[in-house]
């Protein structure tokens, strides 16, 4: 097909507007910064572990993206949250995007960001 | 998916106003326009012009006498200089290629500028790979050629010259006189080349008074209808079609002229005309009124392109800082305004506007900018609600951006 795919659905307009976990957590036990501004997409994830059983007790995000972005980063806090680090650090890029429906071309450039960063938390604590 | 764009659609049920902004893209016919053109879809001239019955006389008549009408309105010698076309990408495929085409062996070098639309900058990228050179002329921080810097690249292997005398991101008006006395001074055999499709009907410019060889006009950017332009072959130019199949009544472009959409240019063009000093002056009151408010109520801004005078009377771009542009469109069209970025993100090639970037604007500042046009048609009122929308808007955004870990 040589048409260009719609670049949103109506699951990401809603997390666009109304976003879960979205913010610092000041008493996070981590934080990570994945992405970069040149391309316009850049997120911080914030996670606060159980010390003992090493599960996501909270799970928040701040986002400079696109919808995309910030539909993404709000599915991916909700799909960490309870979670062991290690099965959370599982979490991939495709895993997300299948979560979000359809989304665009290029939407989520080769490896979303956001999972990066929840990677690069996981892996600071184990 | 179309469900889901209906979806979407449909999330901006109640907004309290609509102000379309978005002309660089398209743009609303205004009445009086759809109203001229509509006879001529099933009432009157919808024959082919070149055959002989009545209604193909018709139709010779319309369009002689609207080609008639924009080449006076455009400064041109001769009606026989409009050559009608589907449109600006068209328009700039034909001068390119055709110049090229027709200047076989004569050199291989072309000039443009760093700005240029994508429909220049993406025929020159193809003529390179067959062994063209493609030089660009840079551009300083608002948008302007460097004057020195052509006259310097211009020499004897140069076959054409092309630079918009405004261009259509930022607004900047190019010194296109002087690069054609640069170019015509250097040799008078290379084809100068400019879109005017944000200059015509916006700036006082003159093709008698700027005697290029060849400049495209777009009939959207004039509140015309979409599928219509034209390009403007000076009479003792001598360039080559690019595309074959039946001639109509011009030689350049083959197929059978579309009346009615020639009828809607032709009208739109002389509503722009008609009260060209009352609409340029409305428009850059409300522009300027669009600047100042925004870059007065909101910290992280950044205006794009020249001010004042040296910018297009209809165009405002700026830039918001922690504020992705894709993003801002977004949630500027759940409140009723509409308007474009230059963020990567609403462009297929994930990189954010040339032009920006060719400005000296940094990634980030370039992926939060918006562009918006005025036009005779909007009133305070509209302003008003969008300097109401803005800071809302980049306000919200600017809090999802929070501190970013910092």
């Amino acid at each position: 097909m040589s048409r260009s795919p719609l670049p949103y659905n109506p699951k990401i307009l809603e997390l666009f507007r109304n976003p879960k976990n979205l913010g610092r957590m000041d008493d996070a036990t981590v934080s990570a910064v994945a992405g970069n501004p040149s391309c316009g997409d850049m997120i911080t994830f914030y996670l606060k572990i159980d010390d003992e059983s090493e599960a996501i007790v909270k799970a928040s995000f701040e986002s400079y993206g696109c919808a995309a972005n910030i539909a993404t980063s709000s599915i991916l806090t909700e799909m960490v949250k309870g979670k062991k680090l290690y099965d959370a650090w599982q979490t991939s890029w495709k895993t997300v995007a299948k979560e979000v429906g359809r989304t665009a071309y290029g939407k989520i450039p080769l490896r979303y960001p956001g999972c990066g960063s929840v990677e690069e938390g996981d892996k600071t604590i184990l | 998916m179309v469900e889901g764009v209906r979806e979407l659609i449909k999330a901006h049920e109640g907004v309290e106003r609509e102000v379309y902004l978005d002309f660089e893209n398209s743009a609303p016919v205004p009445e009086e326009v759809v109203r001229e053109m509509l006879p001529y879809f099933n009432v009157k001239a919808y024959g082919n012009p070149t055959l002989t019955n009545k209604p193909g006389w018709e139709a010779y008549e319309t369009i002689i006498s609207s080609a008639k009408k924009i080449a006076r309105y455009v400064g041109a010698k001769s009606l026989e200089e409009i050559n009608f076309l589907p449109g600006e990408t068209e328009a700039n495929n034909l001068a390119i290629l055709g110049t090229v085409y027709k200047r076989k062996g004569q050199g291989n070098k072309i000039i443009i500028s760093e700005i240029e639309p994508l429909s220049i900058i993406h025929v020159c990228k193809m003529l390179e790979k067959s062994g063209f050179r493609v030089e660009k002329i840079p551009v300083d921080g608002e948008g302007f050629i460097n004057l020195e810097w052509l006259k310097e690249k211009v020499d004897n292997n140069s076959i054409m010259v092309s630079v918009s005398s405004v261009n259509n991101e930022i607004g900047t008006i190019q010194p296109i006189r002087e690069a054609l006395d640069i170019v015509k001074s250097k040799k008078s055999e290379i084809i100068f080349h400019t879109d005017i499709s944000d200059a015509y009907g916006r700036i006082d410019f003159d093709l008698s008074r700027i005697p290029v060889d060849l400049a495209t006009i777009s009939s959207y950017k004039i509140l015309g209808p979409r599928g219509i332009g034209a390009l403007y072959v000076r009479e003792d130019v001598k360039i080559e079609r690019i595309l074959e199949g039946q001639i109509g009544t011009q030689k350049l472009w083959p197929g059978i002229e579309n009346t009615p959409l020639i009828v809607g240019f032709s009208k739109a063009s002389e509503l722009a005309f008609e009260n060209f000093e009352q609409n340029i002056n409305h428009m850059r009151r409300l522009r300027d009124k669009l600047i100042d408010g925004i870059l007065n109520s909101i910290s992280g801004t950044l205006l794009n392109g020249p001010s004042g005078g040296k910018r297009s009377p209809d165009n405002v771009n700026i830039s918001f800082l922690k504020c992705e542009g894709e993003s801002l469109t977004i949630e500027l069209s759940l409140k009723g305004v509409y308007v474009s970025s230059g963020s990567a993100c609403t462009r297929r090639a994930l990189q954010p506007s040339h032009v920006l970037t060719a400005i000296g604007r940094r990634f980030e500042e370039a992926h939060g900018s918006i562009l918006m046009k005025v036009t005779r048609y909007h009133t305070d009122e509209d302003v008003d609600y969008v300097l109401k929308a803005i800071p809302a808007a980049v306000d919200r955004l600017r809090k999802i951006y929070g501190s970013m870990g910092g």
